[in-house]
């Protein structure tokens, strides 16, 4: 699952601090880039609309989709990405 | 479609009223998240049909944070296990029939009607068992979630139930470290110390049982307590009597192994000290030995006002026996201890010769040297097992040298080998 991946693992391992928008596991230098040209530079941000979403994981998707025009993959594994980070860190 | 360009020109609270009036989740509304949410709002708006496929994530949402939250909620419960939520111990009842009073606890917060039979229950614990089973199924039946539960709390349910019975789990092991005090001979060193401690404590029990016991067999007149000094002044008829009593429970006890009555005053003490110098047997076995050497001296003695004394070191000796008599091995210990008499004398010479003579079958294991059938050598072929076998190989050099003076010879042995070699060499 979205677990094996090493992005998805160092990115749940610690608290994001500062991290940049691509460290969030399905979001590579692409997705990255449209996302900060809408704004979102910091994966903090990106967890704001998340939670902003009330953590919903359809609209987020929607969302993830609508914003930089991800997969239904990249918008699952991101969202599997933030939604484990909250249940450690939040 | 003509929604959708009203909802566009919508402002983001106006968005939010719409939503909340479509019963959908109140989500802020952001210039962010407004795409998406004008989305669902459409979907939601367009028709029934779309509904439940709009409406699916919040159903979704709940569904999953239900199946969250009992989890987490039983997480809580396992930490604190003990203290348990009424919901929570609900499951575990079935399980646990024969205990009544947690079998009430819990049924008192389920259901106020249940309550009832419970005060009957609590009346006649036996009957409760029966009549809880109707009431529980129907409740399983209810709850059907909670079933993956269920093997858990089982498990711990009993642990509370059994903390009586763990008490005298523990003495029962306690005798039986005492029981098999002999396979503890190949165990760690580490472990000698608790087990001669088990074994003490379990013969102390022993001790005080049996003091009882002799105190109600011999009556007001003979009491075997230390208290009893002053009673010394008493006709000397009055201590031969303690003594025999005793020393006939000390007999009776041990009537497997014979040697017991074999041994001398002296033989035993001297027994004693090998053991303490092995180490190994001392450890436990070693306190019988010296008790006895004490009721046995003091019956020969047969002085009057050395009953008490007396008196007590046959107490003392009778559980030893006690101990003795579980073990496989009591005759071997027997001998054992005959055989110390013969070494008491030059004890350190001899044991050492013989350690030497041993010292060919100190590769072979423990069972088969016993086996092996000479016991002199078996026992003591034991003893090395504990030392590096450096040591042995030490202990064996020098009595080999002090015998046979092997040092100088072997060094004459061993010039002339040279000479030899090196005469080889040049010619």
């Amino acid at each position: 699952m979205s677990g094996t991946t090493q992005k998805y693992k160092n990115f749940v391992a610690e608290p994001m601090g500062e991290k940049s928008v691509t460290e969030l596991a399905g979001i590579g230098e692409t997705l990255g880039g449209r996302l900060t040209e809408a704004g979102f530079d910091k994966a903090y941000t990106v967890l704001g609309q998340y939670l902003v979403l009330k953590k919903d994981e359809e609209l987020f998707k929607d969302w993830m989709k609508d914003v930089c025009h991800a997969s239904s993959k990249q918008a699952s594994d991101c969202y599997n990405c933030l939604n484990d980070w909250c249940e450690e860190f939040l | 479609m003509a929604d959708a360009d009203n909802l566009d020109n919508l402002s983001n609270a106006e968005l939010r009223a719409q939503m909340l009036a479509q019963g959908l989740p109140n989500i802020p509304v952001t210039d962010s998240s407004r795409k998406v949410l004008v989305k669902r709002l459409r979907a939601s708006l367009g028709g029934n049909a779309t509904l439940p496929a709009a409406t699916a994530s919040p159903k979704k949402t709940s569904t999953r944070r239900d199946t969250l939250q009992p989890a987490a909620a039983v997480a809580q419960v396992d930490k604190l296990d003990g203290i348990q939520a009424a919901t929570k111990t609900r499951r575990t009842i079935a399980y646990t029939p024969n205990d009544t009073k947690e079998a009430e606890r819990r049924r008192q917060p389920v259901n106020k009607p249940e309550t009832v039979p419970e005060a009957v229950a609590a009346a006649k614990p036996v009957e409760a068992v029966a009549t809880k089973a109707a009431p529980i199924q129907s409740r399983r039946i209810s709850n059907s979630e909670r079933r993956e539960q269920i093997p858990e709390r089982v498990i711990r349910k009993p642990e509370t139930i059994a903390e009586e019975p763990t008490v005298p789990k523990k003495r029962n092991n306690e005798n039986t470290l005492m029981v098999n005090s002999l396979i503890i001979l190949e165990s760690d060193e580490e472990e000698d110390e608790q087990l001669a401690q088990a074994a003490r404590n379990a013969e102390d029990q022993y001790t005080h049982n049996k003091q009882a016991a002799q105190q109600l067999k011999l009556s007001a007149t003979t009491i075997n307590t230390h208290d009893y000094v002053p009673k010394s002044l008493y006709p000397n008829l009055q201590p031969t009597q303690e003594q025999q009593r005793p020393r006939q429970i000390y007999e009776q006890a041990p009537s497997t192994s014979q040697p017991r009555t074999t041994l001398g005053s002296s033989s035993i003490s001297s027994s004693l000290d090998y053991r303490v110098s092995t180490g190994r047997y001392s450890s436990y076995v070693s306190p019988p030995a010296q008790s006895y050497i004490t009721g046995a001296s003091r019956a020969a003695a047969a002085v009057a006002t050395a009953a008490p004394l007396g008196a007590s070191g046959f107490q003392r000796s009778a559980p030893r026996t006690f101990s003795n008599e579980f073990s496989d091995d009591t005759a071997e210990e027997e001998e054992d201890a005959t055989q110390g008499v013969r070494f008491e004398s030059d004890f350190a010479r001899n044991l050492a010769r013989l350690r030497a003579e041993r010292i060919g079958d100190r590769s072979t294991s423990y069972r088969r040297t016993v086996a092996g059938g000479s016991i002199t050598g078996g026992r003591r072929s034991l003893r090395p097992e504990q030392n590096s076998s450096s040591a042995a190989l030490m202990r064996w050099w020098q009595s080999l040298d002090h015998k046979y003076k092997v040092t100088s010879k072997l060094f004459i042995l061993i010039v002339v080998l040279l000479l030899c070699g090196v005469y080889r060499f040049f010619y």
